[in-house]
């Protein structure tokens, strides 16, 4: 934990920066890493990520296509396989809701769980494609995909069935993989010329892409992360535990398996993977208060994903039989939450740009 | 952990007066606070009073009665659970309909704080209900006994209590605990602090003097009030008790106020309490009306170390008083006092010491909990009295030896 008194040697380097130039964070050095993070960011991982993503979204409707000329067992697996690819390198990608993809409610469209089942199954019946409706949201994407495959009867004999008796099923099932591919393209083609703004928008505001990614990141980190696959379905925040809300529920056995990818994407992105990221920027800026943070933050990644590696592959079933276990996990997560929002923000100088509800 | 870039105005004023050529640091104004913080906790905005704590009102107004629900045999699990998480993000369960249909839960400000929250502690909570419910309850004419849930009689027939089969009574544990995860953990670790104050635009909004929607409080002029509300909540209407709340306040309700209250009272542990939390209060509601974060955050460090205080003088308190009650051979109120103590116990891990560290980890915290307090029908006492390691001397040790306190 960190002090607030100021070492002398801050206040005095601190004095300078004031005295010596427009900006409060202007020296050249801290400019220039600066100007590093955000272009490693671009070309290192969110453009990157995206590609990959989109790739999978490609295979996916490949198989999607073969599963609705022949919906048989053959297919249905194919189908499923290239699911959870996509799925994961979904995870690569959810925490960057910046530029395009938060003016076009992407990460809403492709990852709200728990589906809404009646909102699906009245669109299926109506044959309502209405995608960009808000209220469709939760009814396409990866959760819809997820109910799609493996929820909608209670055996694959029964799914299959289903699927060659009732088109409006297999439409809807192609008709979400296009979606997800319709919103996906223009992001990757947006990213191609906001990029260059992306990368030189170095100053600490409230509107820049260093401060905004940031939060954006310790955002997915605090709800993408910790509260979606972790807390809402352990129950942190309700009375008892919601085991129906892990994600991926229907398929039963991935829940672990994107939840460690998703905290791989988080360590990669904090550690820089070779480059310059929050890791490098920390130790760089930080005061001798802070200057174990840094390393402080990984022990503690690898505290938390040890704890989650113990759990069950089934999030739905570790919470049933042994939630403590989940909860034990989800506080590990959460001192990470206290060092990124609280103490690496303060190291940074960036302020927090949301706000939690709390019901007052 | 504190927010440093609203530190440093203050600092550099202080080292670079006259030499600073370029004076554009848009913070606040370093003109030197002459702040004059009203007597009483009381502002207004064009002649309309900004303070608003209703829903902490109706939340410590929920606590009673679950209070009385806990020390009920005819309370189910389900009806506990709901009273403490309410239905669908919604309050239920409670006899006074006022405080049912509301967005204000215990459970979800129950070790819930971005600095201290724990969803394992939040569990502890849980299984108090579950304990009492399945087993308490069902037992209450029955005498308790070591692995026997029910009921314990003082000597003299005055005091009747309900303990499990480890001798813990479990309102008390629930109560003492919500008094650090609750009432406390809000307090100084939530709406007081930069993390709450401070998130999204509530800086520039507050210098903007941009207000909350319709209401006619800033945003953070309304979450300090939150804080103040937590403490003061039942206290009356200002208007009425503004004037006493710092000298007496009455210690209305049955969380950290009731004891407040009592550290606060002539021959409590620490007279004058009560008006130093009170006037830290006023002067950082003051500060933020003035865009002064510094001193706000000055009189946030005040009240987090004052009101800290209360948990360990009672954690001590009652740890004395069980050997006491032993002494006098009183079993049954040697057993309500120690329930109170582990309830104290369990809240130092909510306390904050100014520099945002609890006195006491939650890890420490649970070390002693469950292994020198897991079954009060089995208690060493050398584990509270011991020289140095006792549970008495390693608190007064967690708190530097500032409290005065035997």
């Amino acid at each position: 934990m960190i002090k607030k008194i100021f070492s002398f040697t801050f206040i005095l380097i601190f004095l300078i920066f004031s005295c010596s130039s427009d900006n409060d964070d202007s020296s050249s050095e801290v400019w220039e890493q600066k100007s590093e993070m955000l272009t490693n960011w671009a070309d290192n991982f969110i453009i990157p990520s995206h590609s990959t993503l989109l790739n999978n979204l490609v295979y996916l409707e490949g198989a999607g296509n073969s599963f609705t000329n022949l919906p048989n067992q053959q297919n249905l697996d194919s189908l499923r396989t290239v699911f959870i690819n996509a799925y994961m390198s979904w995870q690569y990608v959810e925490m960057f809701d910046i530029g395009p993809a938060e003016e076009s409610y992407y990460k809403s469209k492709m990852n709200i769980y728990p589906t809404t089942i009646s909102r699906i199954e009245i669109n299926i019946q109506n044959e309502n494609t209405d995608f960009n409706n808000s209220n469709n949201y939760s009814a396409q994407g990866f959760p819809a995909l997820d109910y799609l495959l493996y929820g909608i009867e209670t055996s694959d004999e029964l799914i299959i069935s289903k699927y060659n008796t009732d088109s409006k099923y297999l439409s809807y099932l192609s008709e979400i993989i296009n979606q997800m591919l319709q919103n996906t393209y223009p992001i990757v083609e947006e990213w191609e010329s906001y990029r260059n703004s992306f990368i030189s928008s170095v100053e600490n505001t409230a509107t820049s892409s260093v401060n905004k990614m940031t939060n954006d990141f310790i955002y997915y980190y605090e709800k993408g992360f910790r509260a979606n696959k972790f807390g809402i379905p352990a129950g942190v925040f309700s009375g008892g535990a919601l085991p129906e809300k892990v994600e991926a529920y229907y398929n039963k056995n991935i829940s672990k398996a994107l939840a460690l990818e998703s905290f791989q994407a988080i360590k990669n992105f904090y550690n820089g993977n070779g480059g310059v990221s929050l890791r490098q920027y920390i130790s760089e800026v930080s005061t001798a208060e802070y200057s174990e943070l840094s390393t402080d933050i990984l022990d503690l990644f690898n505290i938390a994903e040890n704890l989650i590696n113990g759990l069950d592959d089934n999030f739905y079933n570790q919470i049933l039989t042994n939630n403590v276990q989940v909860l034990e996990a989800y506080d590990a997560i959460q001192q990470g939450t206290i060092l990124l929002k609280t103490d690496m923000l303060s190291v940074l100088q960036i302020p927090t740009d949301y706000v939690d509800a709390d019901g007052d | 952990m504190k927010n440093h870039l609203l530190l440093l105005p203050l600092a550099l004023m202080t080292f670079t007066l006259s030499t600073s050529e370029d004076d554009d640091n848009d913070n606040n104004d370093p003109a030197v606070p002459t702040i004059q913080a009203p007597d009483t906790y009381s502002f207004e905005r064009n002649g309309e009073s900004t303070i608003s704590y209703s829903g902490q009102t109706t939340r410590l107004e929920q606590a009673d009665e679950l209070y009385a629900a806990l020390n009920s045999a005819e309370s189910t699990a389900s009806a506990l659970e709901l009273m403490f998480n309410g239905s669908d993000g919604s309050s239920a369960g409670f006899a006074n309909d006022l405080l049912n249909g509301t967005s204000k839960i215990i459970g979800s400000k129950t070790a819930s704080s971005t600095l201290a929250g724990s969803a394992t502690t939040k569990a502890r909570f849980g299984d108090y209900i579950t304990d009492f419910a399945s087993n308490v309850a069902p037992n209450w004419n029955m005498d308790a006994s070591a692995g026997m849930p029910g009921s314990i009689t003082s000597p003299d027939g005055s005091s009747t209590y309900q303990i499990n089969a480890l001798g813990q009574e479990l309102d008390q544990l629930f109560f003492k605990g919500l008094i650090g995860a609750f009432t406390l953990d809000q307090i100084v670790n939530n709406y007081i602090h930069p993390n709450q104050l401070d998130s999204g635009t509530r800086i520039d909004d507050n210098d903007n003097g941009v207000l909350s929607g319709d209401k006619p409080y800033t945003d953070m002029e309304h979450k300090w009030d939150e804080g103040f509300g937590y403490l003061y909540g039942q206290e009356g209407d200002l208007d009425d008790v503004g004037a006493t709340l710092g000298s007496a306040p009455a210690g209305s309700g049955n969380l950290l106020m009731k004891y407040f209250k009592k550290v606060n009272a002539e021959g409590g542990y620490e007279p004058g309490i009560g008006q130093t939390v009170y006037d830290a209060f006023i002067m950082g509601r003051t500060a933020i009306v003035n865009g002064d974060y510094a001193l706000r955050d000055a009189q946030a460090d005040i009240i987090q170390v004052e009101l800290s205080k209360v948990v360990g003088y009672y954690a001590i308190h009652y740890l004395n008083d069980y050997l006491a009650k032993v002494e006098a051979g009183n079993i049954a109120k040697a057993h309500h006092s120690l329930s109170e103590a582990y309830g104290f116990i369990l809240s130092l891990q909510f306390t904050n010491n100014g520099n945002d560290e609890p006195y006491m980890s939650k890890g420490d915290v649970e070390y002693f909990l469950d292994t020198y307090f897991a079954d009060f029908h089995n208690i060493n006492p050398v584990y509270i009295t011991a020289q140095g390691q006792g549970m008495v001397d390693v608190i007064k040790a967690a708190y530097g030896n500032t409290l005065m306190i035997d």
